[in-house]
This record gives C-alpha cells, structure tokens and sequence, in this order.
C-alpha cells in the first residue's frame, strides 16, 4: 500500500488502495494518551451507580425519580443553551450528567420533582454555561445550586430516616402521604455504628452510606481520576471536628446523624471537582481541610448541612490558595539555590 | 514490549532488528544530497558501487553512493546538489574501499581520527562529526560512556544495538579507547532483567576495560537522558573525565576501520499504529521516506508521519523526504493516537503538573499563553525540557508544550 501525498492543504485524489496524505507542520507531541475529560467523568459515574443502587433500596423508587429527573434535565438543558447559543454541543463529555447525579443525590426523598429539574437548570446554565462553559465556572455548578435552593428544600420537604421507601412517583408529595410513609415507620432511638456505615440513618438520598462513599473513593483514587488530597484532608478534618468533642463526653450523635453522611460525599464528589479546586497537592490539603472546618462550624453555630455552603466558599478561594502555595515554593526554590551558592563560595574561600 | 510504564500499546515499538535492506532489490532508488557548489565526480547514466564518492572534498564535504546501480539524475539547485541511484540489486561495494592497513594496536588516535573524517561517521543523537568530536576530546580523558538507552521508549534502536550486535559494539569501542586515549568503557544499557544483555557482558568480560552498567528501567522509563549524575552514580564515581557516545557511532567506526566502508547505512525504526508491518531496519541512506511506507504497510488514514519519535520528532515535509544520518524512527499515526484539531477547554485536573519531571505548573502557564506580556510568575516555565508528557496526559487534549513555548519566548 502506497501514500500519495500533498504538500498544499487541497488533498490529491486517492487511487485504489493508496492513502491521501496532506503534508502539514504539525507541533510536538504528535501522540496523545487515552484519558479523556468523558473517560474521568464516566469515573465519577461509575462510582455513584452504588450509591444511586443503595438510595433505591433505602428510599424507594422515587430516589431514582429524582435522580433521574435531574441528570436528565441537565442533559436537557446543556443541549438546548448549546443549540440556542450555537455552541458545539458538549452533552458528550458527559459532565452535566456527573453534575445531576450529585444534585439530585444532595436532595431528600420528599422533595417535589420539579426542584431537580430547576436545580438542574440553575446549575448547567446558571452557574456553568453562562460562566463559559465547562472548565470556565468558578464554584461548583451542582453545590452552588444546592445552596442557593437551601432554603427551599428544607420547606418543601422533610429528611427521612433510610427503610421509610417511597415508591410514588407523583410530582408532588403529599403532606398526607408522607404521614403515612413515616408512621408506618419505625426508626431506632439511636443509631449504632454500624448504621452509619452501612447507611441505616437519615439524610438525603446520596449521602447516607459510608461504606460506598469510601468504596467510590478509593475507586476514583486508583483511577487517579482524583487525587487524595481533597478527600482525606475534608474527610479527615470533618471527622476530627465530630470526635473531638466526643472525647470529653459530648452525645455526638446528633453531629454523625446530621453531617457525617453529608460531609463525606461532598469531600468524595464535589469538593473534588478539578475545575473549582487547587492544583498543587498542598493547597488541596489546605482547600479540603477549610472545606471540613467551614462545614463543621456552619453546623454547629446554625445547625445546617453546611458543605453546600463550605465547598462554593472554599471554591473561590482555590486559585488564591495555588497562588501562595507556588509563591512560597519559588520563595523556598530561590532562597535555597542562593545558601547552596554561598555555602560553595566559602568553601572555595576556605580552600585558598 | 517497550513503554509499558507510560505509554499505552496502541503503538507497537518493535523489539529486536529484523531486516537489513542495504543490499538486495527492495529500495527502488536512493536521493542523495551533495553541499552545494561542492564538483560532483559523476553524471547520468554512470555506473556507482556501494561507499564510492560522489563528491569532490574530504570529511564533512564527501557524500557516498549508498547503493550499486546507475546514476540517473543529477540535480543542481541553489541548496545542493541530488544525485539520484537507481539500484541495480547486486550490492556490490566500491573496490578502493579497503580495510585500514594497520592493526589496532599500532594505530594511533590520528590514525583513527583520519578513518572516521574519511568515513564521514557522524553521532546520530546531535548530528556531530566524530572525527570532529575525537579531535575536541582526545587528551587526558579517563573513560568513555556509550549510552544505550536512547532517548525514549519510541526508539529502540541503541538498545538493540547493545544486544544483537554485541560484537561490533565492543570493536567499535576497543576503536575509540585508542582514539581517545581513555583507559575504561562503561556501555550504559537498560536493565536485563531478561537476561539479554548476558552475551554483551560475557563479551565485555572477555575484553577486560569494559563494564556494562544496567540502569533500571532505562527503555521504560521518559524523560530521562543519560545525564552527569546518573553516570556518576552508576559508575560510583569511578568515570573520572568522560566522554560520551552513540552505539551506531561505535557500529560505523568498526566498520569503517575494518572494511573501508563508509558511512553509508542507518537502522531506524518504522512503527505506529497505522503500519501493517512494524519494524526496525537498516536502510541506505537517502532512501525516500515513502519507500519505507510500502516496504512497512499501511492499513489505514495516516494523520501523521512523524521524522522522529512521536514526542520529539517532527513532522515529515514533503514526499522527497529521505533517510538522513538524524533519522532515528519514522512514525505513522492515525486521527485514534493522535491529538484533535480543536482541544477542549481546560478543566485544571492538574495532571500535566503532577506528571512533570522539572515542577512546572503547566495549567496555570496555559492560561498565560493568550495574553501578550511576559508573565509576572513563571510557574516553572524556564525549566521546561519540552519532553510533551504534559500534552501526552492531557485529558482535553491541548497542545500544551506549544503554550509553553509561545510563553518562554516572552521571557
């Protein structure tokens, strides 16, 4: 088989069996490695089917509804800001889908359905679109909707203990039928710590099961999909904030029932968004354990779910946190290469 | 198979040399380039034999017919002159080329400086005439260093080197320990782990002053280069002063001393993900790169080929390109390996920056490229090598050693 060639970008016609070659100067490198914005987003997908699986199981079908809701209208409304403001379509790299997973997955069951489909419109359009686009937002798209629809989840819809299952579909609950679920129900006293492992307590749909918020972790971490910085400093410093007071023998149970679930699958899933997050290793222990202490305050000054306000805070302060960090280690570069060219300069001196 | 700590093995790198096409009818004609206003010795239609000049001059001025047959064309244009072989398949070598006349031992470094300047052997890596090269280094050098390990797993050719042609390796280098004085040779290869560097060791063994040295992952691993400090610490500190050389360099010099045959051949590599037959193999120089194609097989689009290895090659031309001594591979990829037209937006995962050797912080030096002035903070951009990992891992596929560049220009 031959190669007949062009040097002018117009392509000479092709014989049977021979290859068009259009001799172009192209830059190194010239070969491209197989990870793909669409192939990390698949990742994070792959890694939240188990926790979409399990809200299911604990919840009911109308877990899925909302999930399903949101990623599809996320879906929805990436494809029709692309189309009205013709840009190419970039419904492919599937990250608005990764973003109405999480949305939906912060949300109790009870909610109305038509809170994820207008979460997922302030999310993909608002906060990632009209910012430019993916790669462009400043904050998280799905936490920053999260918390600017705060107030109004905690109207609409009321957190209910996992086993409660809801298989209504119906766009809005009743206040009846919630009734109804719930006193069929009958939740422990206290929970025990298996329950938080396993994801037996209350919470939103997503964030109840520690086992396979960890699993997913470790998942995305040997994909490299992640690195480990953020997880282990929000999660860890969260942690330490629930425990200590434990020690001097506080009832934490309220601190583990309210924020552990929420903590760890925001420190795993949005806190660890690489477009809103720093990219030196340093300045991401230092992003995740602000993240942990903002939440943790947040909780116990107002007694809120405070990463959906901690992660879009910590967020606009990840390039100034990358800033410094670079700053000191070109400081420390420096500095270090001037004490190595005095301390050779009097050993030379020593010499003579 | 080679690169397996980086790169994936969508594209294959053949392991060991399969065909030698110096001789035989498989190269149609050879285009060969005289300096210019260099006095041509032949004209259209005259017979030529393998390693016969073609060009009035000696050392750097001298170009040889690398193939027996009829010259058909000879060219002058106002960059050089080309002269065009037609092979007649016979292989038969010019009758004046003829061993050295002394035996080694009585050879001095004159003797084997003249040899390499009438040779016309260059070292492949830099291009740099050996006979040059051994003139700047000749006295009171204590070692030599031949690396064989290249520069990346794209190019496998030194490595081979060191384990199918052993033999001429080690008379390459017995060669130049006379021509530079030194005392010892370190030959710096990849590690063995299957033991086929053992036929080089037992023959270094049996010569005395060569030590093969095996640097762990040394065909796997990129960017690496056989730098000062790896030498230091895999001779622990016994190199003393030391001058370094390519294995083809070692191959030419034996062959030049002990037949008469002048530069007249490269191996290189031909690979990719669009080649039927990947291969490495030893061709005359000034073959036509297309040649190379059909000999190779293609089985779809190309929508690169590269002169070089895909990270630090560059991109053939035009299709009178040839075989030059500099051409260490040819690589031809399709659209599947290589980058796309438009790049993605960058989504700041930062994997260029963990994957750096030199701590650069490419994601922030993007960002920089678009503007004009020179950046107030350099994030690392004056230690780049430009060795394209960071391109290589980019999720979004931007040509990032291309920013990078466009940025160390404003510095």
């Amino acid at each position: 088989m031959d190669i007949s060639g062009s040097s002018s970008s117009k392509s000479n016609s092709t014989g049977q069996g021979r290859f068009t070659y259009v001799f172009r100067r192209y830059s190194r490198p010239f070969i491209k490695g197989t990870e793909s914005v669409r192939g990390m987003m698949l990742d994070v997908i792959l890694a939240l089917i188990p926790v979409v699986a399990w809200s299911v199981f604990s919840f009911g079908w109308r877990a899925l509804a909302i999930v399903a809701v949101s990623s599809l209208c996320s879906v929805f409304f990436e494809l029709i800001y692309c189309r009205i403001s013709r840009k190419k379509s970039s419904v492919s790299d599937l990250s608005a889908v990764v973003s109405g997973l999480i949305f939906g997955l912060t949300l109790p069951v009870t909610v109305p359905l038509w809170l994820p489909a207008a979460g997922a419109f302030m999310s993909v359009v608002v906060f990632k679109q009209l910012f430019g686009g993916i790669g462009k937002n400043v904050i998280n798209p799905a936490l920053c909707a999260r918390a600017l629809l705060y107030p109004a989840v905690s109207l609409l819809s009321v957190v209910t203990p996992a086993g409660c299952r809801f298989n209504s579909v119906a766009p809005v609950l009743s206040k009846e039928a919630v009734a109804s679920v719930l006193g069929s129900y009958e939740p422990p006293s206290v929970y025990r710590a298996v329950d938080y492992i396993t994801g037996n307590t209350e919470g939103t749909i997503g964030e109840i099961s520690v086992i396979l918020i960890i699993a997913a972790a470790l998942f995305l971490c040997l994909r490299k999909t992640v690195s480990w910085h953020v997880p282990a400093a929000c999660a860890g410093t969260g942690l330490l904030l629930i425990f200590i007071p434990a020690l001097f023998g506080f009832d934490i149970n309220e601190a583990l029932t309210a924020v552990l679930g929420t903590l760890l699958f925001n420190a795993v899933f949005s806190a660890t968004d690489p477009v809103t997050s720093p990219v030196i290793p340093a300045g991401k222990l230092v992003y995740g354990a602000g993240c942990g202490i903002i939440a943790m305050a947040l909780f116990l000054i107002f007694r809120i779910s405070g990463m959906y306000i901690a992660v879009p805070v910590m967020n606009l302060l990840s390039k100034p946190i990358d800033r410094f960090f670079i700053m000191v280690q070109n400081k420390k570069h420096t500095q270090g290469g001037l004490k190595r060219e005095n301390r050779l300069e009097n050993r030379e001196i020593t010499n003579i | 198979m080679y690169g397996s700590s980086y790169f994936d093995d969508r594209i294959s790198v053949p392991e060991s040399l399969t065909m030698d096409l110096t001789k035989g009818e498989a190269i149609g004609t050879v285009l060969i380039s005289a300096e210019c206003g260099r006095a041509v010795l032949v004209k259209a239609g005259d017979p030529v034999f393998i390693g016969q000049k073609l060009s009035e001059g000696d050392n750097e001025e001298a170009v040889f017919a690398s193939l027996s047959g009829t010259v058909t064309s000879v060219t002058v244009s106002d960059k050089a002159t080309y002269i065009e072989i037609k092979n007649d398949g016979v292989g038969k070598t010019d009758p004046e080329c003829a061993p050295f006349g002394k035996k080694l031992k009585d050879s001095t470094p004159e003797d084997i400086i003249g040899i390499a300047g009438r040779a016309g052997i260059r070292e492949c890596m830099t291009g740099e005439y050996l006979h040059r090269k051994l003139r700047g280094i000749s006295s009171g050098t204590d070692s030599i260093v031949i690396d064989c390990i290249g520069k990346n797993p794209f190019l496998p050719i030194p490595g081979i080197i060191a384990r199918e042609r052993s033999a001429s390796l080690i008379n390459g280098i017995k060669i130049l320990i006379v021509a530079t004085g030194a005392r010892k040779a370190y030959i710096i290869a990849g590690d063995g782990s299957d033991r086929m560097l053992d036929h080089l060791k037992e023959l270094a063994g049996r010569a005395g002053f060569v030590r093969v040295l095996e640097q762990k992952n040394g065909m796997t691993e990129y960017p690496h280069a056989v730098t000062d400090k790896m030498i230091r610490k895999l001779t622990s500190d016994s190199a003393g002063r030391y001058a370094v050389f390519g294995p083809e360099a070692c191959l030419d010099i034996y062959k030049a001393f002990s037949s008469g045959i002048p530069c007249v051949s490269k191996s290189l590599t031909v690979g990719g993900d669009c080649v039927k037959r990947a291969s490495n193999i030893t061709v005359p120089l000034g073959t036509r790169i297309k040649e190379l194609l059909k000999i190779s097989g293609l089985n779809k689009k190309p929508s690169r080929i590269i002169v070089g290895d895909p990270l630090t090659g560059r991109s053939m031309t035009g299709p009178d390109e040839t075989v030059t001594i500099a051409t260490e591979a040819v690589y031809i990829l399709s659209d599947e390996v290589s980058f796309a037209s438009t790049p993605g937006a960058c989504i700041r995962c930062g994997k260029c920056a963990d994957i750096c050797a030199n701590g650069v912080i490419p994601v922030y030096i993007v960002r920089q490229a678009a503007h004009d002035r020179p950046p107030l903070i350099t994030y690392g951009a004056e230690n780049c090598t430009e060795c394209g990992m960071c391109s290589y891992v980019c999720p979004c596929g931007i040509d990032i050693v291309g920013k990078i560049r466009r940025v160390k220009e404003r510095l």
